[in-house]
């Protein structure tokens, strides 16, 4: 497995070869989450991380574990996380920056041979200027392990003169009848008035809708029009995903009465004009709204 | 009377309420209409018509009336029925659409 460590500007990045024990360990420390697209970088100068390519003879042993041919461990906290493979994010946990963080820190010890310990000081001190997750919030994440629980499509429950009009897209991916046709961040108290993704987000992360997983959890995605709606996709047991566009009837189809399942997810489905992907999020089983 | 812009998924949709000659000429509009074998195809994210409603049915009028792409569903007194939108009830709900300041969610804009 070759190692990029991505710093440089001007000057080629240094590389260097894991030996096969080394691999192996970092499989297993990696196996079951989703990584970061290889090029998901914003570009600022300094240390942005690894590239990690599996490339090479070791090929087989990651692919089994799931991994990417090529893909990133970001230089510090998963804001702005880009998976290597957009359809990763239905099947494979979400890494938290705490297993971000150490994943950084333990690749950094095989580099000895091919960075010189000047540069290796100096990446350690950009670690920890990289947000890192806080010890605190890192002991959170760490005590409850990410548990995907979708629920199996129920249109029923939702198409009935009682609770259709009612109920809206938010409703429907958290699964929670309200009956007040709910607004992400309401019930938190962090009400939300624009809508553009990052909003949106935020408001739902204040509920409990997050971008990583802890505990049990169903998968939801989140769409925008932008700068006038959103839209909410929950994945369901049956291997589809399930949306109900404002007071209409739930649904597993996209606009051109496709099942959004297989190939087509949220992000390449036909959206009308919510033509913003927002990504895949975490919605806690039991996640109230209002 | 309240006209709903049938369009959002998340957000409460637009409304508006018709004045007193705008149901006059809803009334004159709904009648003779030619029928329909098929309710409105109002479906699916982003727009899908138009929802009139009037529970009380003041004046006389249907309950509820939904517009789209064409075709009519009226539902009131005497049942529901479904009837080819022949005297412009869509553009002319679209006209107000767009007075009301919501002129962009009417026109499709290469979605």
């Amino acid at each position: 497995m070759l190692v990029t460590l991505d710093i440089f500007s001007g000057m080629p990045n240094p590389t260097w070869t894991l030996t096969p024990k080394q691999a192996k360990d970092l499989t297993s420390r990696l196996a079951g989450k989703a990584m970061a697209a290889a090029d998901a970088t914003d570009g600022a100068l300094g240390f942005r991380g690894y590239i990690l390519s599996t490339a090479t003879d070791d090929t087989a042993t990651a692919a089994d574990a799931g991994l990417p041919e090529v893909f990133r461990i970001p230089a510090g906290g998963m804001d702005g996380f880009v998976p290597a493979h957009a359809a990763d994010l239905e099947t494979l946990a979400l890494p938290s920056a705490q297993d971000m963080g150490d994943a950084a820190e333990w690749l950094l010890g095989t580099g000895g041979g091919a960075v010189d310990d000047e540069l290796l000081n100096l990446v350690k001190g950009m670690m920890g200027e990289a947000g890192r997750a806080p010890a605190a919030e890192a002991a959170d994440a760490a005590a409850a392990a990410c548990v995907i629980q979708n629920t199996a499509y129920n249109p029923g429950f939702w198409n009935t003169p009682t609770v259709q009009p009612y109920n809206n897209c938010y409703n429907y991916a958290m699964n929670f009848r309200s009956n007040t046709f709910a607004q992400p961040g309401k019930i938190s108290g962090h009400p939300n008035s624009v809508m553009q993704c990052a909003n949106v987000s935020a408001a739902a992360n204040w509920d409990g809708c997050k971008a990583t997983c802890s505990g049990p959890n169903k998968n939801v995605a989140l769409v925008v029009w932008p700068g006038r709606d959103y839209h909410w996709y929950r994945r369901h047991s049956n291997g589809f995903w399930g949306h109900k566009p404002g007071s209409t009837a739930a649904r597993n189809t996209d606009n051109s009465g496709r099942v959004i399942g297989g190939a087509l997810n949220p992000q390449n489905c036909n959206r009308g004009p919510y033509t913003s992907f927002c990504g895949y999020r975490f919605s806690p089983v039991g996640m109230k709204v209002s | 009377m309240r006209v709903t812009l049938d369009v959002f998924s998340g957000r409460s949709n637009p409304a508006w309420d018709l004045s007193a000659a705008e149901r006059g000429e809803l009334a004159a509009r709904l009648a003779g209409l030619p029928p329909a074998d098929e309710p409105p195809a109002a479906d699916g994210l982003g727009y899908r018509g138009f929802v009139i409603s009037n529970p009380s049915g003041e004046g006389g009028l249907p309950t509820e009336i939904r517009v789209c792409g064409g075709r009519v569903s009226v539902r009131g007194a005497g049942g529901e029925y479904h009837a080819l939108d022949a005297a412009g009830l869509e553009p002319w709900l679209t006209e107000q659409a767009r007075r009301e300041g919501h002129g962009d969610l009417v026109e499709p804009t290469g979605w």
